[in-house]
């Protein structure tokens, strides 16, 4: 089962089978979390929203076929979604898998991988400081096809919008990103922070 | 110019937690029961009812009384109320769009309130919203839970969420044994929250560069440029909705949301009304899925005063009967204030 194509597993999951759920789960798992994480900057809360993504996505498997053979696209469309809607949901995921409690595990625990997440943490802190000042539908295109690396096929079909439609937009972000960034100076990260402020105040 | 706009590279999802995860999300999907509703919907709310007879209630507290604490199944009583009802729709598109296009104009005159960069648009709110068990056949059980909440949401995406919540309501003494049974301690009854959340964390949706004409302002919502969501007006209604609470969109483009929804073929009127606080209000409202979504905005501001979701047509779903009111939010205050613990009286 672990070899079958993810439409296979999805067909399944749509009778019903948990199992096969859980092996699309392991096969995707690590991209939604990475996506989660550049969206965020928090690697614990990049965890809760991956599962939080597959619990949504195991609600939709009866109203949502898989329209092309891996359900990435359809996964990355419903982790935006719960991104975009984060302050209504997380708090409710957390408290449907609060009643499973997570198996206790013995995490090797590496100093170093441990430091190289948290540098991670500040330098997309970092970028969200500029990219969170695009607007939110080139903010996802931007996400989609240059951190998680989609096709622009599969960043139309996880946004259901036209192909055109992620093209133009993604050529818009990248230019008002670019603006923003030379906007931003050369100065330290404080006043970074500063100078958008004001060049966003005035628009 | 040193900003790097790059992330750092993919890391691994640490194995042993990408395991204990899959088990998790494995056994909470197997096991059934669990919360019906989108996690990534609005927060709504309410309702309930149901009677149950005496001996059921007695069969379920000698059955599933859990071992004694403090709040038990025992002491439940007080939690179980009767849904309220809605008013009926009064008018329907024609009369509707009348309301709404003096509402527009309204609006229109309206004070600006536009949040500096280190500002926040604070709104705080009384809601009251439904939590549905799910299992294999349908819903298992009903609850609902009262909250007060406050955010406050900076142009940047920080800000925070504040929520004290009430101790869950349920519709029936089957619900609450249900809960009962089933719900870890630490999350059954009152508790506060209270998240302070960083750059993004908010999802903040910048309303000032919206077009104010209503014909450019509509295809951008028919496109799902500004917020994603199903084709459809039943959902251009519910993204009105999302544009005009906790946010603070300019005059001009909060009258021209009036304006779209006065255009909507299937938009209701439901006239005076009062919201479950009762302060009076002028209704409005859109059914689909067997439910009707009512915005009720104050006719003097056209601020959004509440809103409430009630049955239409009884489900399995929602086994209420028609009217009962299973969600509902009302508006006490809302402004731009200066930090993330100022707060302001000002209606919205």
């Amino acid at each position: 089962m672990n070899d079958a194509a993810d439409h296979l597993l999805w067909d399944r999951a749509r009778e019903g089978d948990a199992a096969a759920f859980g092996t699309l789960f392991e096969r995707h798992g690590a991209r939604i979390y990475n996506y989660c994480f550049r969206r965020t900057a928090d690697w614990a809360l990049a965890e809760d929203l991956t599962s939080t993504t597959f619990l949504v996505a195991w609600r939709a498997r009866g109203r949502e076929p898989l329209r092309v053979e891996s359900a990435l696209p359809l996964l990355f469309g419903i982790a935006t979604n719960v991104l975009r809607n984060q302050r209504r949901s997380l708090k409710r995921g957390r408290e449907a898998f609060s009643r499973v409690p997570l198996a206790q595990v013995k995490e090797p625990d590496f100093a170093e991988e441990a430091a190289i997440r948290l540098d991670d943490q500040a330098a997309v802190r970092q970028l969200l400081q500029l990219f969170s000042r695009l607007p939110r539908r080139e903010q996802d295109v931007l996400a989609l096809c240059e951190w998680s690396n989609l096709s622009y096929e599969d960043t139309a079909a996880a946004l259901g919008i036209p192909i055109g439609t992620v093209r133009s937009r993604l050529a818009r972000g990248r230019r008002r990103l670019r603006e923003l960034a030379m906007a931003s100076g050369p100065e330290d990260d404080t006043s970074n922070a500063n100078a958008l402020s004001i060049e966003v105040n005035d628009r | 110019m040193n900003v790097n706009l790059t992330p750092p590279p993919e890391r691994e999802f640490p194995a042993a937690r990408l395991e204990q995860r899959r088990q998790q999300l494995v056994s909470l999907i197997a096991a059934g029961p669990q919360p019906r509703r989108p996690l990534y919907r609005r927060p709504w709310p309410v309702a309930a009812i149901a009677v149950a007879s005496a001996a059921v209630v007695a069969i379920l507290l000698t059955a599933v009384l859990p071992a004694g604490s403090g709040d038990s199944l025992s002491s439940a009583g007080r939690y179980i109320q009767p849904l309220p009802f809605a008013k009926k729709s009064e008018g329907g598109r024609k009369l509707a769009t009348i309301v709404l296009l003096r509402a527009a104009r309204t609006a229109a005159n309206q004070p600006a309130a536009t949040p500096g960069p280190d500002q926040y648009i604070y709104t705080k709110s009384e809601t009251f919203y439904e939590a549905v068990e799910e299992g294999p056949e349908g819903p298992v059980a009903i609850s609902f839970r009262p909250s007060t909440r406050e955010i406050w949401i900076r142009p940047d995406g920080s800000g925070r969420i504040r929520e004290a919540e009430g101790h869950e309501v349920f519709p029936t003494y089957a619900d609450a044994a249900y809960a009962y049974q089933h719900t870890p301690r630490n999350i059954l009854g009152a508790h506060t929250a209270d998240d302070v959340e960083r750059p993004g964390g908010l999802g903040y949706t910048d309303l000032s560069n919206l077009p104010t004409d209503p014909v450019q302002l509509k295809q951008q919502i028919e496109n799902r440029t500004i917020e994603g969501g199903t084709p459809g007006d039943a959902e251009t209604f519910t993204i009105i909705g999302d544009l005009l609470r906790e946010t603070a969109a300019p005059p001009a483009v909060r009258s021209a949301l009036y304006t779209i929804a006065s255009q909507l073929p299937g938009v209701q009127l439901v006239g005076p009304t009062h919201d479950q606080l009762g302060r009076s209000g002028t209704g409005v409202a859109y059914v689909s899925r067997g439910l009707r979504d009512e915005l009720i905005f104050d006719p003097q501001t056209s601020g959004l005063l509440g809103e409430q979701q009630s049955v239409v047509e009884r489900s399995k779903d929602n086994p209420f009967p028609p009217g009962s009111v299973i969600g509902w939010a009302a508006y006490l205050a809302s402004g731009v204030v200066d930090s993330d613990t100022a707060t302001t009286s000002a209606m919205p």
